[in-house]
């Protein structure tokens, strides 16, 4: 272990004192984007966290598939081409040929990309005996979340370009779970080497794929530095560094925006896009996002587990006032999982409304008419479904207050705050969901089946029966209006247990310095800075 | 004069013992398991050694023993948050806070001491009062809110400077020393030129604020000196037997009033260190005082062990160093109790 | 009994020549004006306020002090991101960290001057290395101090307090067993001495009256930088928490819409460079006062 971690500082050293020759253009035109947390790893197959997708998905690697981000509908990426059976249960994929990894100080390929690979990168996360299914966790959340694993029958080799994979049973959103951020293409070539180093963790911590950008340098909670990788099959719109400088205060991100530190940044609060939409040298972009915030309840504990407490709960809060206060106006309130934007989204689902009174008596006939006192965990970093639920917590505790609960508002480092919340430590979380693809089962099925509770995502621990075999009738059919009827349905199963109370969905926005061009937002995931560059007439800063 | 050195060494060894002794007994008191607060690894991580077997049989005083030679090794641990070399770490980030400490300390030498002397000659005239009065201004400012203004106005009102970090992190120069105008200098970067023009106004906000402080103190320090010099019996001696005056203050004044601002200096140290370490964090300085914050917020022991070791390590070395010098050039001064 | 008979009319106690010096300087009274402004503020500010400190109101939020064009009378100071007065907040603050840094000083002082004077009156403990090796472990800078305990205690207003503390205790140490010693060596000492006067009663009656103006001068000095760095810790996040009206921990939470409402780090900054300020002008008046007076 000792040894180990030597090589690992080893490498560090020799990576940090490795530079590449640059030319004038190259430092020019390197862009800075000022990132809110860092990431903890570099494998989107890992984690589902923006933090990390936005680190890794699009700036390192390629998919098979890529969503087109003005129609939501799937697009070549590796795969140049593929076909679905009649059945709806093979799918075959040809891959495209003279695709190179990264060459970096730790690693140099010797081929091009192949079935192989792709093989590789879905059996470390379907097949439990593979040799790296339990490096690094063993935990793929994404995946997990939506049992896409036990769908999966096979994954076979045709030729060295091209494969087919059998599913068990049809699958309306499998093409589009192909397309996310995390259905990252790694090297077999990578993996086999560090497996005989006995070195197999390296691999997501020094990455290699095939993506516009390569790692260079990363400093946790300092900055990631990515060189351009130059052999890339696909364009990339400039030539020089990529650094994400790790900046966590949202202040300090947007001061070093007004100074010119940052092209780019993250999560601006809502304050600031209202300052930053008065100044010529920084422009803004929005658009609806695929997110939904909630409070969610651990219904796997006392008095939690009681569906009137929740009630009473959400009785006792009035989400207007709230989507005021920390939205401002940025969002719309949800009455459901899904954003109105949503094919799936019916205005008919019923809300609980604000009325304290009732709250009382709830809470009364639950047994707690002196109240109780319970804990409020508030996400500690801001994300585009809540930005500030430290404010949103204060709120919510003023309200509960006035029923008699006494609310203990906890908030820690965000990957103890993720551990704590694995490991079941809370009463209750404002946290959120942003979307990794368009289809609706991407909300319903990870938030709330039992399934998520094992990867991470049902932060509410809640289980029913009911709920899931809706959610599993709602991917057996292509047929959008049996859909809607079905996930209606869990609507109605939502709003009358009340596992979470969902607040808002948030806009997104993308806030950067007007010499930047290519910003796109990808309703559908992650920053992607390849199509990114920098207008010729400001220099680096 | 031996004599003097000789009493210093030991008195910097004996500290620094009782310095490593605490760091190893403060592993004790943190909260958590004590050998992770010591090393950053669990018995089990540990690679099997004598240390590990001192630890593992909780025999404390021989585990004391081997600590201090694992530290003499630089086998420091690793961070318990980041699993980076402690000893590796630190190495880059100490000389970032010396560098920001000198800087700063110059600046105010420069501008304070001179000053100093310039009141303290005309004390109890308007320029006396009216610096006295500036420096008993700047003397009140809370450091952080400085630095907090300073950024305002210079960094985002006027846009003029750069307000975070060392150097634009576009340029990616090698770790050479750790003091970056002098790796910027030795490296082969293409941009060397504007590498250095970019640390340089990168160095200017937080020398500034640090100095300001540091500015006011040694002024008054100074004022001071000089003015308890003037009021000795033998300038007064000197003047009625017609010296002139610039060779009575060549003679007396400057050299006497230097030595009595000299052991002050030395109390200064810990506010400067402590100065400094908050603007690190203000303007994300890549230093220790910024590093060690960082650590406390995310309880990382094992980083708060070695690097409360290390800074006050370099604040005691200085500390002794300072009155060591003041004590050999002054033999007037009452001799180590 | 000794200082009976100094006490006659024609010379006024050391304390009234010291205050006849100190009044004829202007500045020297207006900054103890301001302080004695701060010292009711501390007391009273609490029941004066507009509104409770904690008091979000998310009707008004982010708004300017009352003198620009968006602000109202009804926030003079303005409001927080949670729509919190301002002012309110201040004069708690005001009590928070000013109260704390004066108890905190009381603290060290009691432990620090009687430490002192055992140090200055008996002489086998003054000679040792030990003392030297003490001086040196306390040049360790407060912040570092702060951050172990912080460590070792947790976060929060009341370890804060103990680590400056702790940091400020040498200071009245040295000062005292400096006063200690020069008075031990007197001759009306020894003749006190002589006269059989017990320890307990040379240091009450013929050390302390000397005593206590070093280390009311000390004292001031320890204030000011007791507010630094109570205010700075809050800053930091390392001392009073987020709850707590603390000056230093206002200018933090201000800093998230600095560039919005730089009000809210202007003022609470201000507070804490006035009360600084003053607390500074009366200690280095007061030390000038007692300079004249001696040299008079």
């Amino acid at each position: 272990m000792r040894n180990l971690r030597f090589a690992f500082i080893l490498s560090v050293i020799a990576m940090f004192g490795c530079t590449e020759p640059k030319t004038a253009t190259s430092i020019q035109s390197g862009i800075i984007y000022c990132s809110e947390s860092s990431p903890s790893s570099f494998n989107p197959q890992l984690d589902t966290s923006s933090t990390t997708v936005d680190a890794s998905a699009h700036q390192l690697y390629d998919r098979l598939l890529e969503i087109d981000p003005a129609t939501g509908k799937p697009i070549p990426g590796l795969a140049s081409s593929w076909r679905v059976s009649r059945d709806g249960l093979t799918y075959s994929f040809q891959l495209r040929p003279n695709i190179t990894f990264h060459t970096t100080d730790y690693f140099v390929p010797t081929r091009t990309l192949n079935v192989d690979d792709v093989i590789f990168s879905f059996k470390r996360w379907t097949d439990p005996n593979h040799p790296y299914h339990s490096v690094n966790g063993g935990r793929y959340p994404y995946f997990d979340s939506l049992n896409l694993r036990e769908n999966i029958i096979q994954i076979a080799e045709v030729n060295h370009l091209r494969f087919t994979i059998r599913l068990k049973q049809p699958d309306a959103s499998f093409i589009t779970h192909l397309a996310t951020d995390f259905s990252v293409i790694l090297s077999a070539e990578y993996a086999d080497t560090l497996l005989q180093l006995g070195e197999p963790e390296r691999i997501d911590h020094f990455p290699v794929g095939t993506g516009p950008y390569k790692l260079a340098y990363y400093r946790k909670n300092q900055y990631i530095r990515y060189t351009p990788h130059p052999l890339y099959w696909n364009e990339r719109a400039h030539d020089g560094p990529l650094i994400f400088d790790i900046t966590p205060q949202s202040s300090l991100r947007l001061a070093k925006l007004m100074t010119g530190e940052c092209d780019s940044i993250a999560y601006p609060s809502q304050a600031e896009i209202t300052y930053v939409e008065g100044r010529d040298d920084i422009a803004l972009e929005q658009a609806t996002g695929l997110n939904v915030g909630f409070w969610a309840f651990n219904t796997s504990k006392a008095p939690f587990d009681n569906a009137l407490v929740r009630e009473a709960l959400a009785s006792a809060i009035d989400k207007t006032t709230i989507i005021d206060a920390v939205y401002f106006d940025s969002a719309t309130r949800s009455r459901s999982l899904i954003p109105p934007t949503s094919w799936a989204f019916s205005v008919d689902t019923p809300e609980t409304e604000y009325n304290p009174v009732r709250a009382r008596e709830l809470l009364a006939q639950a047994g707690y008419r002196n109240g109780f006192s319970m804990t409020l965990w508030a996400l500690p970093v801001v994300r585009s479904y809540n930005p500030d639920a430290l404010r949103m917590a204060e709120l919510i505790r003023g309200y509960l207050a006035e029923v008699g609960i006494a609310v203990e508002i906890v908030t820690s480092e965000w990957d103890s705050f993720r551990a704590g919340l694995d490991r079941g430590e809370h009463d209750s979380v404002l946290i959120g969901w942003s979307a990794d693809n368009g289809d609706p089962d991407n909300f319903y099925r990870p938030l709330l089946s039992c399934d998520g509770i094992q990867s991470g995502t049902n932060r509410a621990m809640f289980c029913n029966a009911q709920y899931d075999t809706i959610i599993q009738q709602a991917l057996l059919t292509t047929n959008i209006e049996q859909r809607k009827a079905l996930y209606f349905q869990a609507n109605l199963l939502i709003a009358e247990q009340i596992p979470l109370i969902p607040i808002a969905h948030a806009n997104r926005y993308k806030v950067f310095r007007n010499h930047l061009r290519g910003v796109v937002i990808n309703p559908y995931g992650g920053m992607r800075f390849g199509e990114m560059y920098k207008a010729a007439s400001e220099g680096a800063q | 004069m031996l004599g003097t050195l000789g009493r210093y060494f030991n008195l910097f060894f004996i500290t620094l013992f009782i310095l490593v002794g605490l760091s190893f007994v403060l592993a004790f008191f943190f909260p958590g398991d004590p050998v992770f607060n010591l090393t950053g690894m669990s018995l089990e991580e540990l690679p099997t050694s004598a240390y590990t077997k001192a630890l593992a049989d909780e025999r404390w005083f021989v585990a004391f023993w081997y600590y201090v030679q694992s530290l003499l090794d630089g086998s420091w641990g690793i961070s318990t948050i980041t699993g980076l070399d402690l000893f590796a770490e630190i190495s880059t980030l100490l000389p970032a806070t010396i560098e920001l400490t000198a800087y700063a300390t110059i600046v105010a030498l420069l501008v304070g001491i001179p000053l100093g002397f310039w009141c303290g000659l005309k004390h109890h005239r308007k320029t006396d009062y009216a610096f006295m009065s500036i420096s008993m201004l700047m003397s009140s400012f809370p450091i952080f809110w400085l630095s907090l203004l300073l950024i305002l106005v210079v960094s985002l009102q006027l846009g003029w400077l750069p307000m975070s970090g060392r150097l634009s992190l576009l340029y990616d120069i090698p770790h050479y020393s750790g003091f970056i105008l002098l790796d910027i200098y030795v490296s082969d970067h293409p941009y060397r030129q504007e590498a250095l023009m970019d640390a340089l106004r990168h160095m200017i906000l937080p020398t500034l604020s640090v100095a300001f402080l540091a500015t006011a103190v040694f002024l008054r320090t100074t004022r001071r000196a000089v003015v308890d010099v003037l009021e000795q019996d033998y300038i007064a001696a000197a003047q009625t037997r017609g010296i002139p005056f610039w060779k009575i203050f060549l003679r007396h004044i400057m050299r006497n009033a230097l030595l009595a601002v000299l052991p002050l200096l030395a109390v200064q140290v810990s506010t400067l260190v402590t100065n400094v370490m908050i603007v690190e964090t203000i303007t994300e300085w890549p230093g220790i005082g910024d590093w060690l914050i960082q650590a406390i917020y995310e309880r990382d022991y094992s980083a708060i062990r070695i690097g409360m070791l290390v800074v006050s390590t370099v604040v005691v070395f200085v500390t002794l160093l300072i009155e060591c010098l003041s004590k050999l050039f002054d033999p007037t001064q009452e001799q180590f109790s | 009994m000794a200082n009976k008979l100094y006490n006659d009319e024609q010379y006024p106690s050391p304390w009234g020549a010291t205050w006849r010096e100190f009044k004829q300087s202007h500045i020297a009274l207006t900054g103890f004006i301001i302080l004695n402004v701060f010292i009711l503020l501390g007391i009273l500010g609490p029941l004066m306020t507009p509104y409770e400190p904690y008091a979000q109101n998310f009707q008004s939020i982010l708004l300017s002090p009352s003198w620009e064009n968006n602000g109202t009378i009804a926030h003079v100071l303005g409001t927080d991101a949670v729509g919190r007065d301002m002012l309110s907040r201040i004069l708690y603050g005001i009590q928070v960290t000013f109260g704390a840094s004066v108890l905190l000083v009381l603290g060290a002082m009691v432990i620090g001057v009687t430490l002192g004077t055992l140090a200055g009156m008996n002489k086998g403990v003054r000679s040792s290395v030990l003392n030297h090796i003490l001086d040196v472990l306390m040049a360790i800078p407060t912040l570092l101090i702060a951050i172990i305990i912080v460590a070792i205690l947790g976060v929060g207003l009341s370890n804060a307090m103990l680590a400056i503390g702790l940091a400020l205790i040498p200071r009245f140490v040295h000062a005292t067993r400096d006063v200690v010693r020069t008075e031990m060596n007197k001759n009306y000492i020894a003749t006190a001495r002589l006269d059989g006067a017990s320890h307990w009663h040379i240091f009450y009656f013929n050390i302390l009256p000397n005593l206590i103006e070093h280390i009311i001068v000390q004292a001031t000095l320890a204030l000011s930088i007791a507010i630094l760095d109570i205010s700075a810790l809050g800053f930091l996040n390392l001392g009073a928490q987020t709850l707590l009206p603390e000056l230093g921990v206002m200018v933090r939470e201000g800093l998230s819409t600095a560039y919005i409402a730089p009000w809210n780090v202007l003022f609470p900054g201000m507070c804490i460079f006035l009360l600084v300020l003053s607390v500074n002008i009366v200690g280095d008046s007061l030390r000038s006062a007692i300079r004249n007076r001696l040299t008079h």
